[in-house]
């Protein structure tokens, strides 16, 4: 009964957390990224010309 | 040293163990789970893998991931702020497990199997270059991967020697040659990271002409060999869906819906697709090789799955050898993960001149026993396997389908002689007969001929140098004259045959088979098609292979030394 309860709560609050991380944290970035008018959002994607490739030679890290 | 790899959370989870340079034991989650493609974490695989060592996970020295977890999560919310609002149903949808799980490798791994010890996160298409590269038969090789996507990269190429792997250039998602035949394969009516080797199957029923100048817009390539996908045919940057509602117009015909029947149209789509992945493919090759002027080719990635682009490969590029890993794919980047671990470590290279596939679990005589008197079925056991094989050979030369259940089970998506249905291929009505017994699957796709590696030549028209990756049915060839007469079932429409080559060394009683049934017929070849039916992973255990045989018409499974008639 209180594992059920307790999943029933992580639910709601993980429902709660992704719209306020849309909301907020996506959607405000995306709209001072406009705002600004930088290239920021688009960094990423305006080429599919070769890129350099940069080893990241410390394995143990996760980036 | 013995070093673990693992590679999930995408498609196609695995783990694959390393111990002092020999590779000990690898398999794909889904066998076990008996979920197809499943993406969670291998605990079951990885299992299976510290079981092969009697070791417990404690006593691994460094677990390899096959990506760095925290790039691939920044692309993923690049492509949020990119798509916002729109994709407000992708982010519910997919965000809630990158902070559960995907960005706390080391909480799992503590949780899942109380491991403390050191881990290694490899780049995604550095890990591929491994699967491939370090299990080569050559020490110096230009390196191309290409597949959907990794971390941002979804095409690389670079080069090996020796010990050291350098990746140069990169292309970067959304720009995926990947994705581009993914999107293609759901817009024909087929499931992405699934059934994209049906739609190869289908192009060549195709004519790629009507469709060709409308690829022309959707992809653009350039002079160096890089390519850039027009986004406005594509959503699946923000959404489930992959190909846009402008795809369909382009094409002037819809989506296919799974249950809708294949036209004509569908096959020319395939065809256009199919021949202009081959054109960017070997233009990219053709710059790899003025980069890099060497001989030797080593290639991965989920595209190097697609068979008919590797048959010609040699033909239409300067390379004169060809190395593609048995899993070229995701599940294979686990075991690149724990080789370049092993020699970036050590120093050394894994032992790779006895290589072969066959990594997977194995069943012991009492465990097969034990099944078979579960299910209460009568067998008859063979104690000598040369009179085993001579049997099963008069039973595929009297048309009879065999379930071949046998040894360790093979690493990569292939099954290749240890989990096999095996028939005779010398009639096209085989093909039917499998389908309406066995696997009831979509009658375009073709079956695939396992044939004695020393008759390769005699039956197909093949590169002058054979890649050892023909073994492992990554090779697609047109058949000659011979062939098209004596063995028609594995025929594919356009007259070629996605191969697997046999040599003894790496499976004795399996050669042994085919050249028991060469013997009594005069044909070095039969079919070989994966024993599982529709939907479901290849099976694992003897009883998945018993449920299988219970559940279809085969006429013999025959597991180890038992066989069992119908």
């Amino acid at each position: 009964m209180m594992k059920k309860l307790k999943s029933k709560i992580d639910r709601i609050i993980e429902y709660i957390s992704l719209h306020f991380i849309f909301i907020l944290g996506i959607g405000s970035t995306f709209l001072i990224a406009k705002l600004v008018g930088k290239k920021f959002l688009t960094k990423n994607h305006i080429s599919s010309s070769w890129r350099k490739y940069f080893p990241n030679k410390n394995n143990s890290k996760m980036y | 040293m013995t070093i673990l790899g693992i590679s999930c959370y995408y498609h196609d989870s695995a783990a694959c163990i390393i111990k002092d340079g020999k590779i000990i034991a690898g398999a794909a989650e889904e066998r076990f789970t008996r979920i197809k493609h499943d993406n969670n974490f291998p605990k079951k695989s990885i299992e299976f893998c510290l079981d092969s060592l009697g070791i417990s996970a404690n006593e691994v020295d460094v677990i390899s991931f096959y990506e760095k977890p925290f790039i691939k999560f920044e692309r993923i919310i690049s492509q949020h702020l990119d798509n916002f609002p729109r994709n407000y149903k992708q982010f519910m949808k997919t965000i809630g497990p990158w902070f559960g799980s995907r960005l706390q490798i080391k909480k799992t791994l503590e949780e899942e199997l109380h491991y403390f010890g050191k881990i290694n996160f490899i780049d995604h298409h550095l890990s591929h270059a491994a699967s491939a590269f370090y299990l080569a038969p050559f020490n110096k090789a230009a390196i191309v991967t290409v597949d959907g996507v990794g971390e941002w990269s979804t095409t690389t190429i670079g080069s090996g020697s020796g010990q050291n792997i350098e990746i140069d250039k990169e292309i970067y998602f959304p720009h995926s040659l990947g994705l581009l035949y993914s999107t293609l394969t759901t817009f024909l009516g087929f499931d992405a990271n699934d059934s994209e080797y049906k739609v190869m199957g289908l192009a060549a029923y195709g004519d790629p002409k009507p469709f060709r100048k409308h690829f022309e817009k959707i992809i653009e390539v350039f002079p160096d060999g890089s390519f850039k996908l027009n986004m406005e045919y594509f959503d699946f940057d923000w959404a489930e869906h992959m190909p846009s509602e402008k795809m369909s117009e382009l094409f002037g015909h819809p989506i296919r819906k799974e249950s809708d029947k294949v036209k004509r149209y569908h096959e020319n789509i395939a065809a256009s697709l199919q021949v202009k992945l081959e054109e960017i493919v070997i233009n990219l090759l053709n710059k790899a090789y003025e980069t890099y002027k060497t001989k030797n080719l080593c290639f991965a990635g989920g595209v190097a799955l697609n068979s008919v682009l590797n048959g010609k490969i040699l033909s239409n590029t300067p390379f004169e050898k060809l190395f593609i890993p048995p899993d070229p794919s995701d599940a294979g980047a686990a075991m690149g993960a724990a080789m370049y671990s092993y020699t970036q470590i050590t120093k050394e290279l894994v032992e790779k001149k006895d290589f072969h596939p066959y990594l997977g679990p194995e069943y012991r005589w009492h465990q097969i026993e034990a099944e078979l008197k579960k299910y209460k079925l009568k067998y008859k056991y063979f104690k000598s396997d040369k009179e085993l094989v001579a049997e099963t050979a008069k039973f595929i030369k009297n048309k009879k389908v065999i379930g071949w259940f046998q040894g360790r089970m093979e690493w990569g998506p292939r099954a290749l002689g240890n989990r096999s249905i095996l028939a005779s291929a010398t009639t096209t009505k085989m093909r039917d007969i499998i389908n309406e017994k066995v696997k009831k699957r979509e009658m375009f796709r073709p079956f695939a001929p396992v044939i004695l590696e020393e008759e390769t030549k005699k039956y197909f028209e093949t590169d002058d140098y054979v890649s050892p990756s023909a073994r492992w049915m990554l090779m697609v060839y047109p058949f000659k004259k011979i062939g098209l007469k004596q063995v028609p079932a594995v025929v594919h429409v356009d007259n070629s045959g996605r191969l697997e080559t046999l040599i003894r060394k790496d499976n004795p009683k399996y050669y042994d088979l085919v050249k028991a049934y060469d013997t009594l017929t005069g044909i070095p070849i039969i079919i070989n098609t994966s024993f599982n039916v529709k939907g479901e992973p290849i099976v694992c255990t003897p009883d998945d292979a018993i449920r299988c045989f219970l559940s279809t018409d085969i006429d013999y499974l025959i597991i180890d030394n038992y066989v069992i008639k119908k």
